[in-house]
């Protein structure tokens, strides 16, 4: 869930600075690949 | 006594002042949008993370008076076990009769592990959910946050409902139980959503027949001490709830929809702990009465 919380908090810093549509395409990317290994963890898989 | 009416005020001290500090920051967040205008784009995130910082320890307080609460009761109901088994052993005569069963031991461990190692966890989960979809709304988990709280509130009817329906089964031949048992499991079902007030309301009815008999036994003043004993956490947790609750009222005109959103979230989140915490209280409570009525029973005294 960390993982979670900073590579949001990440994301959201990216999308101010940039001011680009196109970085949430990454940010999305990099959340759900964390999201995926949050669940690996949590599934002890 | 002081001590004993600051354990009731302290909540609604600091729930007064987060009221006033959100105000506060709300006001200063407008004149600063007012007078720089491109201060905007950063407003939203800058006024999360002030408010995480400001109530963050609210919320923490919450989920550590809750770990705490199921720590006591996980101990407590360890150390009632072996007494209300010995006493389903001596008086084994009058439970036959009774036919009482020592199944209800079972469903209170079974609350425990639950409450441990899938509710509390379950709330936190879906809490930082939350956060994520408020701080980035392109990237949204709000389906997977409800489907979790939605799940946690259907565990909590259904183990009110299994501890409803034991305490039925056994109390058939204490009392003849009536609508007071029955009514809370309809309610509880038809009402999942608002299932706080549902369960503060409906689980006095329950204990109303149980009451009268555990007052005789105990006397007024202990019984009292049991009850506050019981709620007071939950209460705790229902006024930090209402406060968040409250703040996102205040604060949706004026400041848009992601951080009275944000306020509002955690409300429905601290509301399914005390949800929770209700549920102990309940079992708690059942477990005392249970006892004294087994004792009085021992003693030779009918009802």
């Amino acid at each position: 869930m960390i993982k979670l919380i900073a590579i949001i908090l990440i994301g959201k810093c990216l999308l101010l600075l940039a001011d680009e549509k196109d970085v949430l395409v990454y940010v999305k990317l990099a959340t759900l690949l964390i999201f995926i290994t949050t669940m690996l963890d949590f599934l002890k898989l | 006594m002081n001590d004993l009416l600051n354990v009731f005020i302290d909540p609604l001290k600091l729930a007064g002042q987060s009221i006033i500090l959100v105000m506060t920051y709300t006001i200063l967040f407008l004149v600063l949008e007012a007078f720089i205008p491109k201060f905007k784009k950063w407003a939203d995130t800058l006024f999360i993370i002030v408010l995480i910082l400001t109530l963050g320890q609210t919320v923490m307080d919450s989920f550590s008076l809750m770990g705490q609460l199921v720590n006591v009761a996980s101990d407590f109901f360890l150390g009632v076990t072996p007494i209300l088994t010995s006493l389903l052993v001596v008086l084994n005569s009058v439970f036959s009769f009774i036919a009482w069963s020592p199944v209800i031991l079972f469903i209170f461990e079974m609350l425990m592990l639950l409450c441990k190692n899938i509710l509390i966890p379950a709330v936190t989960v879906a809490l930082v959910l939350d956060f994520c979809t408020r701080f980035i709304q392109d990237i949204s988990f709000s389906k997977a946050s409800d489907l979790i709280r939605g799940s946690v509130m259907t565990m909590i009817t259904a183990l009110l409902i299994a501890m409803v329906t034991v305490l039925s089964f056994t109390g058939v031949a204490f009392f003849t139980i009536d609508q007071a048992i029955a009514s809370p499991a309809k309610k509880v079902i038809e009402q999942t959503i608002p299932i706080v007030g549902s369960l503060i309301v409906e689980g006095f009815s329950i204990f109303q027949k149980y009451q009268s008999t555990a007052t005789t036994v105990a006397g007024f003043s202990a019984m009292t001490a049991f009850w506050i004993a019981a709620f007071f956490p939950a209460g705790k947790l229902l006024i930090h709830a209402l406060t968040f609750k409250f703040l996102a009222a205040i604060v949706e005109p004026f400041t848009g929809g992601t951080i009275s959103g944000l306020l509002d979230d955690v409300g429905k989140s601290l509301l399914l702990l005390c949800a929770v915490a209700i549920l102990l209280g309940i079992a708690f409570v059942f477990i005392w009465l249970i006892l004294m009525v087994i004792m009085q029973l021992g003693v030779g005294k009918s009802f």
